[in-house]
């Protein structure tokens, strides 16, 4: 996540984790909800599709059921038999075409009182082949009926009959165009000025045999193919129809322009492709998709495939489609918004605590331990902003503390304290001590205020203080009006006597400048001793103290006590060490108390400021 | 009629000594006919006999009722000219029965008007018709105790025979306009005598697609011996 967002911010990429769940999931929902509604529907319409050719098929064999029959039974009739020899020898069909009509007349007489059906007319066009597929003419036309048909059509239409005659079962039905070749409609365009002559006429072929079982020839039954059949069809099921063949569409459900786009895309689906039974294809009707299905009606027949043809509009299923997917795509953009919304939120809920967090951080940083984050909740964030303020209060406290500790400690002792780089049980150490105590302090402050007192040592003191602290010396303690201050330890500044002697020096001054506004005019005395002493911690096992030991640092205080007014007076070694900067008048020896022998000292005139100080 | 017989009779009786003088004649014409006729055997080659159709089931019949088909056999026939009195019809009645589902004779050759009765033997319909433009007609159905009316064959030619019941059945009857015919034996073997001498023309019909000719020079007294061979 790091490294494919790198740059973003958590609540943008919370956003955009948001955004790709909703609108994948609305995308996967909306392809799989089209792939299952494209299935259904297209199920949906080869059952439809399937129920119709059976309704078809049903009616078509209601239909010529009755004539087939006769057809068979006629063509077995040893009068039909011996009239067809007969003619055949002799040329006279008379009796053949007599014998015939009697026998279908009769037939139909029956029929017609049973069930109340049209008689005759309805079959336009009966002929007899022979056993060549040659035409045996009926002795007057209207014997043969087909009285739509010119006798050139006749003649091409039984040329295409006497084609099945060699093979194939001994009935056959076959589909033929009406018209005269002259005028056939090849483009459905002309089909709307001449739609009632584009008709097909259904053709029942039954063979006749001999009593040897060698052809004889065939009776061929032509009837213009009902359109009441499509037209029932279409008002059962509501879809509209056609039947292919020949090449062509024969409708008259469907209006001519959509014909003919089907009749296009049907030729071309029938030149591409090897059909044999059945198939589906999708065309476009104008502005509607459409589905079609075509299922061959005459399976077992020589003649040319005819297809019961069956055009199903998508308008309602795509209608329907359409109307989910708008569906599925609102609620989506509304899952989408309430997504944004609570990730908002949410976000909101991790980021303001975090970014006060990261604000309290830096106010902290820069020493304020007084901040602290609202606690907005229980959750983690909520646990992480309690242990914040918690952390928060302990720093503080810390500081206190060593802001007590600088207090009552020297800075640098305390510092050194809590890093860890004070040896516990002292160090043998090069140091300079320094003592510096009031002259006349008792005398100068009997029937003083001890208020007014403590006021005036902590204002001596302070100014003392921050001089010691400008010359890296560490102030070891406070003792009444004293103040013992130690250069070299408990670190090193490499010429700690030189920083003892400028201290001493900056004393005076600070004192003098002191007096001039002060309304107490003290006087101090000055000594210093450098040698070599034992620093250390020191005291008891839970109260230890930061100090030095040694003969130096009694030298150093016995220096002080006969320091003059506003003097500074050192010791030999400590004259070496700061060297020749150093202006020193020569003190005659003293005989102090604790020294056996007589200590030279020396009265500092001034110290010139070192180069590097300069 | 009864009047017009009287009459003749009279005739007849009234000019006796002339018809003595012409039977004299004649019978001594016939005897020296007898003398000077011709005579034509032989064989005649048939093919081989066809597997015979089975009669449909439709009619209910079963194989033991139906009687095997009669043997194909031909009709041999002299063509040409002959005097009226040779011409005359010698039986002017014959009978083609219906009997074991069958009829009686493959083919029945007949003068030129001839009628030809067409009884019906079985115990059960038969319908004899024919469509054949020598002679149509239909005796429509009929029972063993009906008798249909004989068919009159004015026209020479072949009539082909239909029974519009059993599909089966079928039979030729072959209309000729002369009088020496002869039907061979089933083997093919024919004897046609009582031929007038000269030159003719002998036919065999073997059936209506084989029919075989050969010229023929008759001889008085004579016994010619003809072949007709299969093609």
């Amino acid at each position: 996540m790091k490294s494919l967002l790198p740059n973003f911010s958590f609540r943008f990429k919370l956003l955009l984790a948001m955004m790709f769940v909703v609108v994948g999931a609305t995308g996967a929902t909306l392809y799989v909800t089209q792939a299952r509604m494209q299935v259904a529907y297209q199920r949906l319409f080869a059952e439809r599709f399937t129920g119709q050719i059976a309704v078809f098929n049903s009616m078509q064999e209601a239909r010529l059921a009755t004539i087939t029959a006769k057809c068979l039974e006629l063509t077995q009739s040893v009068r039909i038999k011996a009239a067809l020899e007969a003619a055949k020898e002799s040329g006279d069909s008379q009796s053949l075409y007599q014998t015939t009509f009697d026998e279908l007349n009769l037939r139909d007489a029956i029929v017609q009182v049973a069930r109340q059906r049209r008689p005759l007319p309805d079959m336009a066009l009966i002929r007899y082949l022979d056993a060549q597929g040659h035409e045996v003419p009926p002795p007057v036309v209207a014997f043969g009926g087909a009285v739509r048909m010119s006798k050139e059509r006749v003649k091409s239409q039984l040329a295409e009959v006497s084609k099945v005659l060699a093979e194939g079962p001994l009935q056959q039905i076959g589909y033929l165009a009406m018209l005269d070749h002259g005028n056939r409609i090849r483009s459905v365009e002309r089909l709307r000025g001449q739609e009632k002559q584009a008709e097909l006429m259904e053709v029942i072929v039954t063979k006749i045999f001999d009593r040897e079982d060698n052809l004889l020839g065939a009776l061929v039954i032509g009837i213009p193919f009902a359109n009441n059949t499509e037209r029932n069809l279409s008002d059962y099921s509501r879809i509209k129809s056609g039947i292919w063949s020949d090449n062509m569409l024969y409708t008259t459900s469907l209006a001519p322009a959509d014909a003919v786009e089907i009749n296009t895309k049907m030729r071309e689906m029938m030149e591409t492709q090897r059909i044999k039974v059945e198939g589906t294809f999708d065309v476009r009707v104008g502005s509607e998709p459409h589905q079609v299905f075509f299922q061959r009606m005459n399976r077992e027949s020589n003649f040319p495939a005819t297809y019961q043809v069956s055009i199903y509009s998508m308008a309602e299923a795509t209608q329907n489609q359409q109307d989910l997917e708008s569906l599925i795509i609102r609620f989506g953009s509304m899952l989408l918004a309430g997504a944004l919304l609570i990730s908002v939120l949410l976000s909101n809920g991790f980021s303001a605590p975090i970014r006060e967090m990261v604000t309290a951080t830096s106010e902290i940083q820069k020493g304020n331990f007084n901040v602290r984050v609202t606690v907005r909740s229980k959750d983690e964030v909520g646990q992480l902003a309690k242990s914040f303020n918690e952390m928060t209060a302990e720093l503080a406290l810390k500081e206190k503390y060593r802001a007590v500790l600088d207090m009552v400690a020297d800075k640098e002792v305390a510092h050194q304290m809590v890093h860890g780089a004070m040896a516990l049980g002292g160090e043998k150490r090069e140091i300079s001590v320094l003592f510096c105590d009031i002259r006349g302090f008792t005398a100068h402050t009997q029937g003083m205020d001890p208020a007014e007192v403590i006021k005036m040592l902590n204002e001596h003191m302070t100014a003392l203080t921050k001089v010691v602290y400008e010359h890296n010396g560490v102030v070891d303690k406070f003792v009444g009006d004293l103040v013992m201050a130690i250069f070299g330890a408990p670190k090193s500044y490499g010429n700690d006597a030189y920083n003892a002697t400028r201290c001493a020096v900056r004393m005076i001054e600070e004192r003098n400048k002191l007096n001039e506004t002060s309304q107490h005019k003290i006087t101090v005395g000055i000594g210093i001793a450098t040698g070599e002493a034992v620093a250390g911690c020191m005291g008891s096992a839970d109260r230890l103290n930061y100090t030095v030991l040694g003969a130096r640092v009694n030298l150093a205080s016995r220096l002080c006590s006969v320091a003059g007014r506003m003097e500074v007076v050192i010791d030999g070694a400590t004259k070496e060490k700061v060297g020749e900067p150093l202006d020193v008048e020569t003190v005659q020896d003293l005989t102090l108390k604790g020294f056996s022998q007589a200590v030279k000292a020396y009265k500092v005139i001034g110290v010139r400021a070192q180069k590097e100080e300069l | 009629m009864k009047h017009a017989i009287l009459h003749s009779l009279s005739r007849v009786v009234r000019s006796l000594p002339q018809w003595v003088g012409v039977v004299a004649v004649w019978s001594g014409l016939m005897v020296s006919a007898q003398a000077q006729t011709a005579t034509v055997e032989g064989m005649v080659t048939l093919p081989k006999p066809k597997t015979t159709a089975v009669p449909n089931d439709r009619y209910g019949l079963k194989t033991g009722q139906v009687a095997p088909a009669p043997a194909a056999v031909a009709v041999v026939y002299l063509e040409g000219h002959f005097a009226a009195a040779t011409n005359a019809v010698t039986t002017n009645r014959v009978q083609m029965a219906q009997k074991g589902f069958q009829f009686t004779q493959v083919v029945l050759p007949v003068q030129k008007g001839t009628y030809v009765e067409f009884p019906n033997l079985d115990e059960d319909y038969h319908n004899v018709f024919s469509y054949s433009k020598t002679k149509r007609f239909d005796l429509g159905r009929y029972r063993k105790d009906e008798k249909p009316a004989a068919v009159l064959f004015d026209q020479p030619g072949l009539v082909k025979l239909y029974c519009e019941i059993h599909e089966h059945m079928r039979a030729n009857v072959l209309v000729l306009d002369t009088p020496y015919f002869v039907t061979t034996t089933a083997e093919g073997a024919f004897k046609l005598p009582n031929l007038p001498p000269g030159k003719y023309v002998l036919k065999a019909w073997v059936d209506e697609k084989d029919v075989r000719s050969q010229p023929v020079e008759l001889k008085a007294g004579e016994t010619l011996k003809v072949e007709f061979k299969g093609p």
